[in-house]
């Protein structure tokens, strides 16, 4: 029974496929006979079968796309495909000349509005204040001196 | 073959770009994702990376496959399937339609939307398939799947397709 069950799928697998090869229309008038006289056999098979053969031409559903609707599109992917097909050095060469002149200017002007907004660093024109700050402590070791050096004149 | 230069590539835009149009407008449908803009993307990205196409498969099915992995991008971040359930047929019609009848047009707008509904799997490979016309070996290198699962895959879309078109009323379409 199982043996039999397995012939019948192989011979329904094979069938589908002959169904298919009936509808894409590669069968011969005698391959047609052939496979409905075993489609016989299988009448849900024989159902499908007359169905499909029944179904329109699918490669019509979509017809073709007229070709001025194209033209617009294809120039402006082969003009977009042009650009690939320059070479890198090309294309360096090409984008520095294009835009040498404005990525100067826009570095000059990132750097002079950096330098405007950042903090400015603390300037001293005071030299004694200048000088205070180098040597806070000599100063004081000095005073100490000088005042210990009256008190031993006294 | 090492890589695919940018020149030959460039000559090759004015025919993959229709192709690819057509297929991703089919894998789209549905959903709020503008083809075009995948379309533009995909070209993009091929020419920034076309050092790393080998050859190995053919360079539409390159190309494809950047395309569906930058729809799958969008997807994900749209959710689609709760789109296509809600959408009128109306949603599925495209500026480049033209129709004979009023009849032709529900009949073609209602597979449009029949397709769209399927799972995942077996929407791509309808599109690939039976809308693109690729052959199963070029479906197998964009997908990564062998040959005789998409066979028995799209025996199931076909099926599939046919339950869903009978309830949609087009019992002989």
């Amino acid at each position: 029974m199982t043996s039999n069950n397995g012939k019948d799928n192989v011979k329904r697998e094979d069938l589908e496929c002959l169904i298919n090869d009936a509808a894409e229309g590669l069968l011969n008038s005698k391959q047609i006979i052939n496979l409905e006289e075993d489609l016989l056999f299988f009448p849900d098979l024989h159902r499908d079968y007359r169905e499909i053969m029944q179904l329109p031409d699918l490669s019509a559903i979509y017809g073709e796309i007229p070709d001025e609707i194209h033209v617009m599109h294809i120039q402006n992917l082969v003009q977009k495909a042009k650009i690939f097909s320059v070479s890198f050095e090309e294309t360096t060469i090409i984008w520095f000349r294009k835009y040498a002149l404005a990525a100067f200017f826009l570095i000059f002007g990132l750097t002079s509005l950096t330098h405007y907004f950042l903090p400015q660093p603390i300037t001293y024109q005071d030299e004694s204040t200048l000088t205070d700050i180098i040597y806070p402590n000599e100063e004081n070791i000095t005073d100490a001196y000088v005042i210990y050096l009256d008190e031993m004149i006294e | 073959m090492a890589g695919y230069s940018i020149n030959a590539f460039q000559e090759e835009i004015a025919v993959l770009y229709p192709r690819l149009n057509r297929a991703l407008t089919a894998y789209l449908a549905g959903s709020r994702i503008d083809p075009e803009d995948i379309l533009q993307e995909t070209f993009l990205k091929a020419c920034r990376n076309l050092d790393r196409f080998k050859g190995n498969s053919g360079l539409y099915t390159w190309l494809f496959s950047i395309g569906r992995n930058l729809c799958i991008d969008e997807f994900r971040k749209q959710k689609r399937a709760k789109v296509i359930s809600h959408l009128p047929i109306e949603g599925f019609e495209l500026k480049s339609d033209h129709y004979t009848s009023e009849l032709e047009k529900e009949e073609v707008l209602l597979v449009r939307k029949a397709i769209a509904q399927l799972p995942e799997k077996l929407r791509e490979l309808v599109v690939l398939k039976a809308i693109d016309e690729m052959s199963y070996t070029e479906v197998s290198a964009v997908l990564g799947v062998n040959e005789q699962t998409l066979k028995s895959r799209m025996f199931r879309a076909r099926q599939l397709l046919a339950v869903s078109l009978k309830k949609m009323g087009v019992e002989n379409p």
